[in-house]
């Protein structure tokens, strides 16, 4: 403990000013065995230190007893240099004032020898804490902050950069004082390159929010969003920058958009008309199958209605939307204005987790075709019905005149007999000529039934074989099993003849029949047509199993039939004869026993110069 | 006067040509199918005009003419059919014709027809 010296360094208007801007004057000797003690101090040192100038002590070693414990050694320091040197002493250190509480000062004292040898300084301490903790809660806030916070000035480049900035950039702590903000971003000066200097080095840098490349120490690049930012002080330039490392952010995006992409193009794609439509009604997605079907391709904007292209009665409201699924078929006009049937399939879901009314998707195909096939299909089979009815009634009648025509020859002939060999008498005369005329008009009966029936099947006009053909093989393909071929090969434009078309499809369709079965279920069907020499020559050929030479010869025969009891009866080629040849035309066969069968029709070309009856 | 072989299946038919043919003097002798007939001829019997149905089990009238035509072709056929099994003129018989048939008869003849069918048969 010192006492104080009579006169105060300082004049007291200084003493006091200083006081005002909590300022200790004071004043630190140095004896020549390198002592150091402090003489004086301005009566302020109480509210700061919260001793009084005669309490304060220093240690052994020339510290004030009041210096933070952690700060001594380099004050000491500091002072020994500024004594050896003789330039001004660099004050800096936190104290413990005796409340306990740290403040922080700053100042400076100069040295000046004294012709004793001893160092005596006059010097200045500012109660810096208020500053200091300002600049520690900044500091502390920055260094918090999980995004980079940099300031960059115009003459020296980055000023500060948040403890953010040093950990994502691999910078040691303060290594970034000084850099180019370049060092930080792949990305080239720009070209006419401004001079690094002064404003125009900032020109370099875009304002506003972007997305860079930025780059590691080590070299390692990644996607780094900132926000660069102007900020202008004493007509000074700097800029501050904000920013973060978004590889997570872009990665999720990424997985997201390829998600995203993914749906959309199996929407896209899905072969089906696909519709989402809100609770309102309006459209929210088609896709392009449902554009086609509906020739709506660019027209469905955000007003468009489910209503604009579905008939609201076959829609379920919305209001008593069901878990369920609904099916229905309507019918609708197609783009190209004919009528189309469409089957809808439809159900209710929330499009999103927060939608309080459901949304309807729904499932559109054109089943018009499959309809149109299956309806032709069931034409088919009701001619081929029809067709089978009428062979089949005339094999029943067929069948009947044989057994009948078997037996009238004996009732005719026995009555006769009788009338030749008998003496009668004129009743028994009588009654035999009534066996006979009725034997006869029984003869007739049959032979008019007969007639009758061919008769049907005599109608003649013009026929283009070619539309005949073409006809058949579409039919064809709905009786032909999958695994046989149908090969059509059709020569001329145009092939008239006198026939019956109902006839002649029946005629193929009986040969397509028996190819088939020869097939059994593979191989290969082949019409063909030609015009040779003023007849159309139409050939049906199979692959299967062929015929021997006897049995070809028989293959018209009416009731021969190389098929098993119950699976033909044999008269579809014998019909298939009968018919061809009414029409003024022949019909042949060639087979070869294991490779297959090739059934020749020929007819006479019309003479188109006639007219038809 | 002439020794006839009638080929036919159905027996009242048949009973009735015997009756007929019989009471004009022939001698007549009866097959019930094409087999039958062909082994009478293939074992030498000799007739002088054979009378044969189209349809018949076992071996119908058309194989048979074939292989009597092959085996004595001197003799001469005459087909009947109770035809019609197609709904078009007896094609059978235009085959029994093809094949060498020198008249066709369509069931139920008159007893007259039969006569001017065997008188241009056997020429006689």
């Amino acid at each position: 403990m010192n006492p104080q010296p009579a006169p105060a360094p300082f004049p007291a208007t200084l003493v006091d000013l200083m006081a005002d801007m909590a300022c200790v004057l004071f004043r630190r000797r140095m004896d020549g065995d390198g002592h150091i003690r402090y003489e004086w101090f301005s009566p302020n040192v109480e509210t700061i230190f919260g001793f009084a100038p005669a309490e304060m002590s220093v240690t052994q070693a020339g510290a004030l007893n009041a210096l933070h414990w952690a700060d001594r050694d380099d004050h000491v320091r500091a002072v020994r240099r500024s004594a050896d040197d003789g330039r001004p002493c660099v004050e800096l250190f936190r104290i413990i004032s005796a409340d306990g509480q740290t403040h922080w000062l700053r100042g400076s004292a100069r040295p000046q020898r004294q012709a004793d040898g001893h160092v005596v300084w006059d010097g200045a301490w500012m109660d810096i804490t208020r500053w200091m903790r300002a600049e520690h809660h900044f500091q502390t806030v920055m260094d918090h902050a999980e995004d980079c916070i940099l300031t960059v000035d115009c003459e020296s480049g980055i000023e500060w950069a948040n403890a953010a900035t040093e950990r994502l950039f691999g910078w040691a702590e303060g290594g970034l004082r000084g850099q180019c903000l370049m060092e930080l971003i792949q990305q080239s000066c720009p070209p006419g390159r401004p001079s690094c200097h002064g404003d125009q080095m900032l020109a370099c840098f875009q304002r506003g929010t972007g997305e860079v490349v930025a780059i590691r120490t080590d070299g390692s690049t990644f996607p780094f969003e900132m926000t660069v930012s102007e900020v202008r002080s004493d007509g000074r330039l700097s800029l501050i920058v904000i920013g973060r490392d978004i590889s997570r952010r872009k990665q999720t995006e990424s997985v997201l958009a390829e998600t995203e992409q993914r749906l959309r193009l199996t929407f896209e794609a899905a072969p089906m008309g696909i519709l989402v439509a809100d609770a309102d009604g309006r459209i929210r997605e088609s896709n392009p199958a449902f554009h086609f079907m509906s020739g709506s391709h660019g027209k469905i904007t955000d007003t468009a209605k489910l209503t604009d292209f579905i008939p609201a009665s076959a829609l379920p409201s919305m209001q008593t939307a069901t878990d369920g699924v609904f099916c229905r078929e309507i019918a609708v006009t197609g783009p190209k204005g004919d009528e189309r049937r469409w089957r809808l399939t439809g159900s209710h879901f929330h499009a999103s987790e927060k939608a309080t009314l459901p949304s309807l998707l729904l499932l559109v195909e054109d089943i018009t075709e499959t309809i149109r096939a299956a309806e032709e299909r069931r034409q088919m089979e009701r001619v081929l019905t029809e067709g089978q009815k009428l062979e089949a009634l005339g094999r029943l009648a067929g069948g009947i005149a044989h057994e009948l025509n078997n037996m009238l020859g004996p009732i005719l002939m026995g009555a006769e007999m009788l009338l030749r060999s008998a003496a009668l008498d004129d009743k028994n005369r009588s009654r035999c000529d009534r066996i006979i005329e009725a034997a006869k008009h029984g003869r007739d009966i049959v032979r008019g039934v007969l007639a009758y029936c061919r008769q049907e099947r005599q109608d003649l006009s013009a026929v283009d074989l070619v539309a005949v053909v073409r006809q058949f093989s579409e039919l064809a393909g709905s009786i032909l099993p999958p695994a046989i071929r149908l090969d059509q090969h059709i020569g001329p434009d145009q092939a008239m003849v006198m026939g019956n078309g109902g006839q002649i499809t029946q005629i193929l369709l009986n040969l397509a029949n028996n190819g088939r079965d020869a097939m059994g279920g593979k191989g290969a069907l082949a019409v063909s047509l030609e015009v040779v020499d003023g007849d159309a020559i139409l050939k049906v050929s199979d692959t299967g199993c062929g015929m021997s030479e006897k049995v070809a010869a028989r293959i018209f025969d009416p009731f021969f039939t190389t098929k098993p009891v119950g699976q033909g009866t044999g008269l579809g080629l014998s019909v298939v004869h009968g018919l061809v040849t009414a029409m003024g035309g022949k019909v042949g066969v060639k087979s070869v026993s294991g490779q297959g069968t090739t059934f020749t029709i020929t007819l006479p070309l019309a003479d188109m110069a006639c007219p038809t009856p | 006067m002439s020794r006839i072989l009638i080929v036919e299946d159905t027996r009242l038919m048949r009973d009735s040509l015997v009756d007929v043919l019989t009471e004009l003097d022939h001698e007549v002798v009866t097959a019930e199918n094409g087999a039958e007939a062909v082994n009478m001829i293939a074992a030498g019997q000799v007739f002088d005009l054979i009378i044969t149905d189209i349809i018949m089990p076992e071996m119908d009238g058309i194989e048979a003419i074939m292989e009597v035509q092959t085996m004595s072709p001197e003799t001469p056929i005459i087909a009947i059919s109770g035809g019609s099994a197609r709904l078009e003129k007896a094609a059978g018989l235009d085959t029994a014709k093809r094949l060498g048939a020198v008249a066709v008869l369509e069931k139920p003849f008159e007893i007259d027809s039969l006569l001017a069918a065997i008188q241009v048969a056997t020429g006689g």
